[in-house]
């Protein structure tokens, strides 16, 4: 018998979360923490289904806070748009990191809302998140 | 404007691929954005932010995909990015991001209404490459 062995190389990333209906109202700390990931590695927006853009917004935290008062805002640290009827894929090699957790919305506001809900995708919008450790 | 901004764009040689280089992508205190880069309606397919000369403070990657009329500080970007400090940014769409124009700034901060970049305030820049359609 001819055996060959090899090695498998580790895992770049192993957590991919879908939500296949995002919505504004926020997914709070899809990684538990840092436990599950602490990179993003890739992102997909399948925003096939709905006529206008849809944001994917994102806080380096477990807990998402809409923006509040001008000197008082919570913004994003990483946004991603998908163009009306369209699916796109982000994808970063190195991984963005984050240390504290990972929340995240879709909506079809460009703007940051002061306080208040971010309006829904007009219809559905599927969102992969694949991350690692 | 950066005026360090330079494109490959040889359509007419046959090469479908236009290749963008800025070497201060944030060229002073208060920066303005590179406008409509491309002049004209494309995707992105890969972007780098080598920030490695930015060890002050982490930066904002700002894209702004749908209108050529772009002024920071009022214009919501599409895309936002955290740079963190002393790090090269790598991101691949392999599928293509559309977009009807092309044009990105950089600050040190997350806020929409924000408009400064302390890094390039003390002299230090990041350089931005991509490649679209």
């Amino acid at each position: 018998m001819a055996v060959t062995k090899s090695n498998i190389p580790d895992r770049l990333a192993q957590t991919l979360v879908l939500d296949t209906s995002a919505t504004g109202t926020p997914e709070q700390d899809i990684f538990v923490g840092v436990t599950l990931a602490d990179k993003i590695y890739q992102v997909l927006i399948d925003n096939s289904a709905v006529g206008a853009a849809t944001y994917v917004r994102m806080q380096y935290a477990t807990t998402y806070t809409k923006a509040g008062a001008a000197t008082d805002p919570s913004p994003d640290d990483i946004r991603l748009y998908a163009p009306a009827n369209k699916t796109v894929t982000y994808i970063f090699p190195e991984g963005l990191v984050f240390t504290t957790g990972l929340s995240v919305l879709a909506t079809s506001d460009t703007a940051d809302v002061d306080g208040t809900a971010y309006t829904d995708p007009g219809d559905t919008v599927i969102v992969k998140i694949l991350g690692g450790t | 404007m950066s005026t360090l901004l330079k494109i490959a764009n040889v359509d007419e040689a046959g090469l479908t691929h236009k290749i963008i280089n800025d070497v201060r992508l944030a060229d002073a205190a208060s920066p303005t954005a590179i406008v409509d880069v491309t002049q004209e309606s494309g995707s992105l397919y890969y972007l780098t932010v080598d920030a490695s000369a930015c060890s002050g403070n982490p930066q904002w990657l700002n894209l702004y995909l749908v209108s050529s009329e772009v002024t920071i500080g009022t214009t919501n970007p599409d895309v936002h990015i955290k740079i963190p400090a002393s790090a090269r940014f790598h991101m691949s769409c392999p599928t293509g991001l559309p977009f009807t124009s092309f044009s990105a700034s950089l600050l040190t901060t997350d806020q929409n209404a924000g408009t400064g970049n302390d890094e390039a305030a003390a002299n230090r820049y990041a350089i931005l490459n991509a490649v679209t359609s």
